[in-house]
């Protein structure tokens, strides 16, 4: 058994598909590209696979990770050129490495998410329509501030999360002309961009036109043994 | 900031992330057929008039998708109708129906093929014509817009719906495609119009252009004659037939979906047609003679398109599967192969005997699985009318041996409303309903019974008659009789020994009876149709999406007694909307089935003894085949 961890890409028309279809879709990948996947035991066997968190309908992606138990490979390069031989162009393995025994599966260890967020040309909010300098100074004092509460909905109702600390960057990126923001993308503790960019705006008096987000998903990162963030894809080896 | 992929689609991102499942309406999927559109000549849309997870799962369309893609000059697209959430916005910024492959508006495409599986699905084509900016009646019509052509089950009788098409396609769409596509590419070459080129085009074998047809009508109200207006024109259209099923267009990289469908799996179409001759079942007669697909083309077609779509679930498609002559040989393969590849086969309703529990004990988990019977009607009495070749003796003999593999669980189906029905033949169905579970304490000991019980699940629909069955010249019972007949199912199955294993189930009665009024309706029902969608209804099927009123307004408004077209009785001799279509099976024929299910004889199945009901005209199939 060899476990295997891929990161993936998700563009185009392909980001309007949703978590769960996305799984479903690499499961179909991997029959197509007949590759030696481990299934689990049972009286309806399905594949080990398990994905990391969950990305937003309508965000692009080079940052998508999926582990899977083969029972062999033929060597890493080989697995990603059929993985992408029988996957849309929009969806495409970018890397595959062979994880060590012992690192946590793909969503357990999620960490944190970089992003890039900007505006659609028409809809930028007052307070964000000012000098790269100046924003960076809203910013600042955004993350000054003594607590930032997140409302999140759970199961078990609304709760109120403190996530000054999880905000592990937060900048405008002036040549870019966006933000650049990591976030800590943990089971329980996720927090969406435009969740973010809502709390933002509203510390600024001002608000969101709907819709108004481009968001990018540039990585996404676990923890290693000394507490940095390391994007997961250099948890493994390549062969 | 990154630049995000510059894809086109006809939607805008606003519009995507705000509706439901935007994956309906975005393409892109594994094995989606693109072509560039300066290469092709023809560009046809291909449309399921309902929503994608059932458009998609129909195996007709995508028999043509591929067949149609295989012809260099013409590139196929999809089309599905536009979900409620989406059809409203698209009216609001009038953005107009596109095809799936290329986002390109219908409109401008050289075909629009709608496919006409049920009769509930006729307001969903006006909704379809409506969103692409095509005018909905033919006739107005004009030569830039696309050819509105029609097939699949319900245009056996197209006549109801007539108004609203260029063009029928009768029969089995493998055959005449390429012939009709390069008549058009003549024509359009020759700079003649629309009207021409329809006048040619139905002159070739199976087309129906309704405009050159006229009907006129006697003083009660049936049909004085039908005849062509143009001359040169059949007067009789005769159903396309595939001729040899092992060598013809099948999808082996059948499109992929994103989102779940209602058939998530390879489907493998065994044989065409059925031996049965059960008197009130159309399809059983609509695609005679019965021909099968070579077993050894089959376990190929099994094997390529789990490898080319990667479905997880293979499922065998025919009207009566039990009859395949190769089945065993079919499913020992499938088995093997199937549990290398950890991919599961759902198994269509086998005749339950020996044999098919044994492949259902191995290709399912009997805790979970259900043992299904269809006797359709309560009593041998009843059974002969119809003609279904099902006995007690079959039921009882096939439970017995499933209770003691293990099974504990029964669906049963039957119709209400058969011709010549009696209370006794309903009191029938809560009698062997009974007998089954009976047979259950009688044969599984006390300590073998999982939860200690058996559960019969009784369904009862209500019959509606259908063109070119022995039953078209059948009344349709009232809604009344129908509701009746449904409460004394219950009343009679409540006093049953135990009537505590038994759960009973009707459907709703109103859609029956529409459904007989469009079923054996003519071209005086079409303005009802446009008006009832005027109104605002399509998505009929979808219970919540139905409303009755509107169509009992709409047929008073145009003084439509809609007991004409289900409770009358009719006469032998009547001429029908749909006589001027050969099937391959002739009046002849079902009048005299009509009369023998009046004297309540059988009818020997095909494999049996040839009837002669005129479907060896094809010169194929069983019709052929020694017995």
């Amino acid at each position: 058994m060899i476990d295997i961890r891929v990161r993936f890409s998700k563009h185009g028309a392909i980001r309007y598909i949703g978590h769960l279809d996305v799984m479903r879709y690499f499961q179909k990948v991997m029959r197509r590209a007949e590759v030696d996947i481990a299934y689990t035991n049972g009286f309806s066997p399905h594949q080990v696979m398990t994905f990391a968190q969950p990305l937003g309908v309508g965000i692009e992606s080079d940052g998508e990770y999926m582990d899977i138990r083969m029972n062999s490979i033929e060597s890493c390069e080989a697995l990603k050129n059929s993985i992408n031989a029988h996957s849309v162009p929009e969806i495409q393995a970018l890397s595959v490495k062979i994880l060590p025994e012992g690192s946590g599966n793909a969503m357990a260890s999620v960490a944190a998410a970089e992003y890039e967020i900007g505006f659609k040309h028409d809809r930028i909010p007052d307070c964000f329509k000012d000098s790269g300098a100046k924003i960076n100074d809203k910013l600042k004092s955004f993350l000054a501030q003594d607590e930032i509460i997140l409302v999140k909905e759970g199961k078990a109702g609304p709760r109120n999360v403190d996530i000054k600390d999880r905000i592990f960057e937060l900048e405008w990126d002036e040549k870019e002309d966006c933000i650049h923001a990591v976030l800590d993308a943990s089971s329980g503790y996720n927090i969406k961009p435009i969740s973010l960019m809502e709390l933002i705006t509203a510390f600024l008096n001002d608000s969101l036109y709907e819709n108004s987000l481009m968001i990018y998903r540039v990585d996404t990162y676990t923890r290693d043994d000394n507490g940095e963030l390391l994007s997961m894809d250099l948890v493994g080896h390549a062969d | 900031m990154h630049n995000f992929w510059n894809t086109k689609l006809a939607l805008s991102d606003d519009i995507l992330m705000k509706i439901e499942k935007p994956e309906r309406y975005i393409g892109h999927e594994v094995n989606a057929v693109t072509k560039d559109p300066d290469s092709v000549r023809v560009r046809f849309a291909m449309c399921f008039p309902d929503v994608y997870e059932i458009g998609m799962s129909h195996l007709g369309i995508q028999i043509l998708y591929d067949m149609f893609n295989t012809f260099e000059d013409c590139w196929c697209e999809r089309v599905y109708a536009p979900w409620t959430d989406l059809d409203k916005i698209m009216r609001e910024q009038n953005i107009p129906l596109f095809a799936l492959e290329s986002q390109d508006p219908i409109k401008d495409f050289d075909f629009l093929g709608i496919t006409i599986q049920y009769e509930m699905c006729y307001t969903n084509i006006l909704q379809v014509l409506d969103l692409a900016q095509v005018p909905l009646l033919a006739k107005d019509r004009t030569d830039g817009c696309p050819i509105v052509i029609g097939g699949g089950p319900c245009t056996y009788n197209p006549e109801p719906i007539a108004d609203f098409f260029d063009m029928f396609y009768i029969g089995e769409g493998e055959t005449r495609y390429r012939e009709l596509l390069d008549l058009y590419e003549e024509y359009k070459d020759a700079g003649k119009t629309r009207d021409d080129f329809l006048k040619a085009a139905a002159k070739i074998p199976g087309m129906y252009v309704p405009k050159f047809y006229e009907t006129t009508y006697n003083e009660d109200g049936t049909i004085k004659s039908f005849k062509p207006t143009v001359e040169g024109l059949p007067e009789n259209i005769i159903k396309e037939v595939v001729k040899d099923m092992s060598n013809t267009y099948y999808p082996l990289s059948p499109v992929v979906p994103y989102i779940k469908c209602t058939q998530d799996r390879v489907v493998l179409e065994i044989m065409r047609g059925c031996i049965r001759g059960c008197r009130f079942c159309q399809a059983g007669e609509l695609y005679r003679p019965v021909r099968e697909r070579d077993v050894e083309v089959l376990k190929k077609y099994a094997v390529e398109m789990l490898k080319n779509t990667g479905h997880e679930e293979i499922s065998l498609s025919s009207l009566s599967s039990s009859d395949y002559s190769k089945l065993p040989e079919l499913l020992d393969f499938l088995i093997q192969e199937c549990s290398k590849k950890h991919v599961n086969i759902t198994l269509p309703s086998l005749r339950i005997d020996a044999f098919s529990l044994d492949v259902m004990s191995k290709v399912q988990d009997i805790k979970k699985t259900s043992l299904t019977f269809a006797p359709e009607a309560g009593t041998q009495r009843l059974r002969n009318v119809i003609n279904k070749g099902l006995t007690v003796e079959n039921i009882i003999d096939g439970s017995t041996e499933a209770f003691l593999g293990g099974w504990n669980k029964v669906k049963l189906y039957f119709m209400l409303g058969h011709p010549f029905e009696t209370n006794e033949d309903i009191r029938g169905i809560a009698e062997l309903s009974n007998q089954i579970a009976a047979t259950f304490f009688d044969v599984v000991p006390k300590e073998k019974r999982v939860n200690g019980k058996i559960q019969i699940t009784v369904s009862t629909s209500f019959f509606v008659p259908k063109p070119f069955t022995a039953f078209q010249w059948a009344p349709q019972n009232t809604k009344e009789q129908f509701i009746e007949k449904a409460y004394y199912c219950r009343g009679a199955i409540t006093e049953q020994l135990n009537q505590k294993s038994i759960k009973y189930n009707w459907h709703d009665a109103d859609l029956s009876v529409l459904e007989g009024i469009l079923a054996r309706g003519d071209r005086r029902i079409a303005p009802v149709i446009l008006d009832v969608y005027k109104k605002g209804s399509f998505f009929e099927s979808w219970t919540e999406y139905y409303k009755h009123d509107r169509w009992l307004d709409s047929f008073a408004e145009h003084g439509i007694d809609t007991d004409f077209y289900t409770s009358r009785p009719r006469n032998d001799d009547e001429i029908f909307p749909w006589d001027f279509i050969s099937c391959g099976v002739n009046k002849k024929f079902l009048l005299n089935e009509w009369h023998k299910a009046q004297r309540e004889e059988i009818t020997p199945n095909c494999s049996q003894k040839c009837s002669g009901c005129g479907g060896a005209q094809f010169g194929v199939g069983i019709c052929f085949a020694g017995r």
